[in-house]
């Protein structure tokens, strides 16, 4: 008896077992005939994978200069967190306007130029512009009568000439954001700036005319030319199939795949409508058919961006030498067909690389979905030599005048070379320091960006021409 | 024999001068300090634009008054612009800023710029282009280099205190006056 | 404890499970296979409706299909009639030589026929053509692969098609869901 019994026992101990396993078998079997397709573990234990940090917009706006005038025509380049300062410059303000009574008039040329020489300021300057609107909103100030006028703001200014009020100039204009209060918010922030080295004389001051935009007399510079490899050289099939992988998800495995005999690598959803080009030299190009939509604005469209390249890519790792900021920023279309181009300069130790090709990483958002994302940045470092002098930015222009005046006004006739020169010292907007990246190495350059937003590219130390980006 | 090449050294030496004079009269120009200038700085931009391939000296000098042992510099806080244009016919003894620093252009166009620490007085800043002519020496009896100024530009300026900054003209007027602006505020609670 | 209780209680649950689920299924996907016959029948008599007439079979079901890895030949020859799990592989835009390399590794269920033929009726009404007086000759799913003239490609990928021959021309309609 007690044998039969054990018998049973383990009889329906089996019969337990295969129950459950057929009963899994058809819960997969019902679960596979609904979703259509084989599940992927990446899709299930998605909820466990680690999100890759998204930064905010406003990370990426870093001012290109915050400049100091001391009222007697000297300015210097403050060696300050550009864009904390930008921010509490800002901040004051939105703060300011919740009371008061804003009025928004637009400053003449003379009286620009008189705020900026003749009394103390502070300027902070980016190299595109940024709706006023939305720039003033994002600090918190309410939304403000007539501020559409202002348009799109590529500098932020305080100056004693005016303690109740902000500046924001852009597009060839400025304008003034008074306060009708008491208080004086300014006057804080202007307090306490004492000048650095090396002083920034205007262009019209150095080189003739009426030009505001700031340059720095020559100095020792010690920034020497170095090595670059791709960003995933060395790793660059994983790294391709990755980017697919996240750019198509669920659909990855079912693109079209084209590989060609120089080792790009396409690949294609539908009959287009999609399609990355992963190219053999490490750069992957992404494009996407947008139904358009509802313009979202700026700041939106730039954390779109933000985070469809930090799914895609990323955006580098915490710690690491590698930085981004967006070097440039254009809307085109209107409405429903405003599409936002963004171009984001890659860093390393600080030093920002330019390129022929434009930004590392260029995104294009439209309707608030990412349309186009091209993807290029390296691996590097900044490397240091014993300072020697740099050579004079006035005479890198001059030196190269007629250079950059055919490429950048479309025009190869001149009168002659002081009218080239002319051209040259009155739409020069801006010059910094930074490498250039060349075929296979960083080289140390002096960065030139004209008012329409040409950069030319020149030897730090022997103004020899390396190149300039095409619009 | 002698005579005859001494003339005619003479002779080559104002050719060059002149035609220096006349085809060289745009060579350089000081862009900064412009001419006959008050500026309020303690530190002076030195910008002079060379248009052709030549070499130029640049010296800045400080106008002093009083005799060598009791020079002082010029007192220019109630300079007007007019004052600065007599200046220049006024002899002050000049004593040079440093030294004088030589340039040599090698493009079209070219500029020499420093920047200059200065203390409140009055100031020229002077180009002058130079010339590598042959002359006739009489010591070495050969053809020797010499170095002439085939022409000289100069720059007055003058260089006052920094005022302070109440007593600068104002830039900006009101917007509103204090009946709009009082009318805003009163709109303004209400809609809040 | 009353381990032999226990195992009963266990044992009839998951019976009852079992009947549950594997009972749910089978209807289910009875069900299934009748909606989609008549979803062929509603297609045939809605395009028959609009003047075009159906002589093919309209497949009711779709496949759990990869996509196929082919190899490119250097030389674009004659395009050779080659076919994967029993579907033929057909080429547009050219003709290309290339070998069967592998395929992809996850599997998705294709479009039904009558989705691809109203999907093309769709597109072709959008692009200003019309199927009235049209014959569907033929309805079937293939491997496509589409060839650029100029293309250097040493690997592409074909994808699932139905490829639908109207009066002598050849359509295809990408067979994954979008």
């Amino acid at each position: 008896m007690d044998e039969n019994r054990k018998r049973l026992e383990k009889f329906k101990t089996g019969i337990i077992v295969v129950l459950f396993f057929s009963t899994i078998l058809l819960l997969y079997l019902s679960w596979h005939r609904e979703s259509g397709r084989s599940f992927r573990i990446a899709d299930i234990l998605d909820f466990m994978s680690e999100d890759a940090r998204v930064p905010r917009a406003e990370e990426f706006l870093v001012p290109e200069g915050v400049y100091a005038g001391f009222g007697d025509g000297t300015f210097c380049a403050l060696d300050a967190d550009a864009s904390a300062l930008a921010g509490r410059m800002l901040a004051a303000f939105a703060a300011e306007s919740q009371d008061a009574v804003i009025t928004i008039s637009e400053v003449t040329e003379d009286q620009y130029r008189e705020m900026l020489m003749e009394f103390a300021s502070v300027r902070v300057t980016y190299p595109y512009g940024i709706p006023a609107g939305e720039l003033l909103e994002r600090q918190g100030a309410p939304v403000l009568t007539g501020i559409d006028q202002v348009g799109q703001a590529s500098g932020v200014i305080l100056t004693s000439a005016a303690l109740d009020s902000l500046f924001l100039e852009g597009g060839g204009s400025c304008w003034r954001l008074e306060s009708d209060s008491d208080s004086d918010f300014a006057a804080p922030l202007l307090a306490g700036i004492e000048p650095q080295q090396p002083a920034l004389y205007t262009a019209g001051s150095m080189l003739g005319g009426s030009n505001m935009a700031l340059l720095p007399l020559s100095a020792p510079e010690g920034l020497a030319e170095n090595d670059w490899i791709g960003e995933h050289a060395g790793d660059a099939e994983r790294a391709r199939e990755a980017l697919a992988e996240a750019i198509f998800g669920a659909n990855f495995d079912f693109v079209r795949r084209i590989t060609d005999s120089f080792g790009n690598v396409t690949y294609m959803y539908g009959y287009g409508e999609r399609t990355l080009n992963c190219l053999a030299d490490g750069s992957f190009e992404y494009r996407t058919e947008t139904a358009g939509g509802n313009d979202p604005g700026f700041f939106a469209s730039l954390e779109a961006a933000s985070a469809f390249v930090a799914r895609s890519g990323g955006w580098g790792e915490d710690g690491s030498n590698v930085r981004y900021v967006l070097g440039e920023a254009t809307q085109t279309g209107a409405a429903r067909t405003k599409v936002y181009a963004f171009d984001f300069l890659e860093l390393v130790d600080g030093v920002r690389i330019c390129s022929e090709d434009g930004g590392a990483i260029q995104v294009r958002v439209q309707g608030g979905e990412v349309c186009y994302y091209r993807r290029s940045a390296v691996k590097g470092e900044a490397a240091y030599q014993k300072p020697q002098q740099a050579a004079e930015i006035a005479n890198v222009l001059a030196g190269n005048c007629h250079l950059i005046h055919s490429m950048d006004s479309g025009s190869v006739l001149a009168e002659s070379s002081d009218e080239e020169f002319a051209y040259v010292a009155d739409h020069f907007r801006q010059a910094q320091i930074g490498y250039v990246r060349g075929a296979d190495s960083l080289q140390p350059a002096w960065i030139i960006t004209m008012e329409g937003g040409m950069r030319f590219f020149f030897d730090l130390y022997d103004a020899a021409p390396l190149g300039f980006t095409r619009e | 024999m002698v005579h005859l090449k001494r003339i005619t050294a003479i002779i080559l030496v104002c050719v060059l001068l002149a035609a220096g004079a006349v085809f060289g009269a745009d060579a350089a120009s000081i862009v900064s300090p412009a001419a006959n200038s008050i500026v309020y700085t303690d530190s002076l931009l030195v910008s002079v634009k060379v248009t052709e391939l030549k070499t130029i000296r640049v010296s800045v000098y400080e106008e002093k008054t009083g005799t060598a042992e009791t020079m002082a510099s010029v007192d220019v806080s109630k300079f007007t612009e007019e004052d600065l244009k007599a200046a220049a016919d006024t002899k002050y003894s000049e004593v040079l800023l440093g030294e004088a620093a030589l340039y040599t252009n090698t493009a079209d166009i070219g500029f020499y710029t420093k920047q200059i620490a200065v203390t409140p007085g009055l100031y020229k800043v002077k180009a002058e282009t130079l010339e590598t002519v042959m002359e006739w020496s009489e010591e070495e009896q050969k053809l020797v280099e010499k170095t002439l100024v085939s022409q000289t530009v100069s720059s007055l300026v003058a260089v006052k205190t920094k005022p302070a900054e109440e007593e600068k003209t104002q830039v900006f007027q009101d917007t509103a006056t204090g009946a709009v602006t009082f009318i805003r505020k009163i709109l303004k609670g209400l809609f809040k | 404890m009353d381990w032999s209780k226990a195992k009963n209680i266990i044992i009839a649950a998951l019976l009852i499970a079992n009947l549950f689920i594997g009972g749910r299924f089978f209807l289910d996907e009875r069900g299934e296979e009748q909606r989609l016959t008549r979803e062929a029948e509603s297609c045939r008599a809605f395009l028959e409706a609009q003047g075009v007439s159906v002589e093919a079979d309209i497949p009711a079901e779709g496949q759990r299909l990869p996509v196929l890895f082919l190899g490119m030949g250097r030389e674009a020859g004659q395009t050779q009639m080659k076919s994967y799990r029993g579907l033929p592989i057909a080429v547009s835009g050219g003709s290309a030589d290339y070998e069967i390399l592998g395929s992809g590794e996850q599997s998705a269920l294709t479009i039904t026929a009558s989705d691809a033929l109203l999907k093309l009726y769709a597109d072709l009404s959008a692009d200003g053509e019309s199927m009235d007086g049209q014959t569907v000759e033929e309805v079937e799913l293939v491997y496509l692969l589409s060839v650029d003239s100029g293309s250097r490609a040493q690997q592409d990928t074909a994808i699932p098609a139905w490829r639908v021959r109207l009066s002598g021309a050849d359509h295809y309609v990408n067979a994954y869901k979008e």
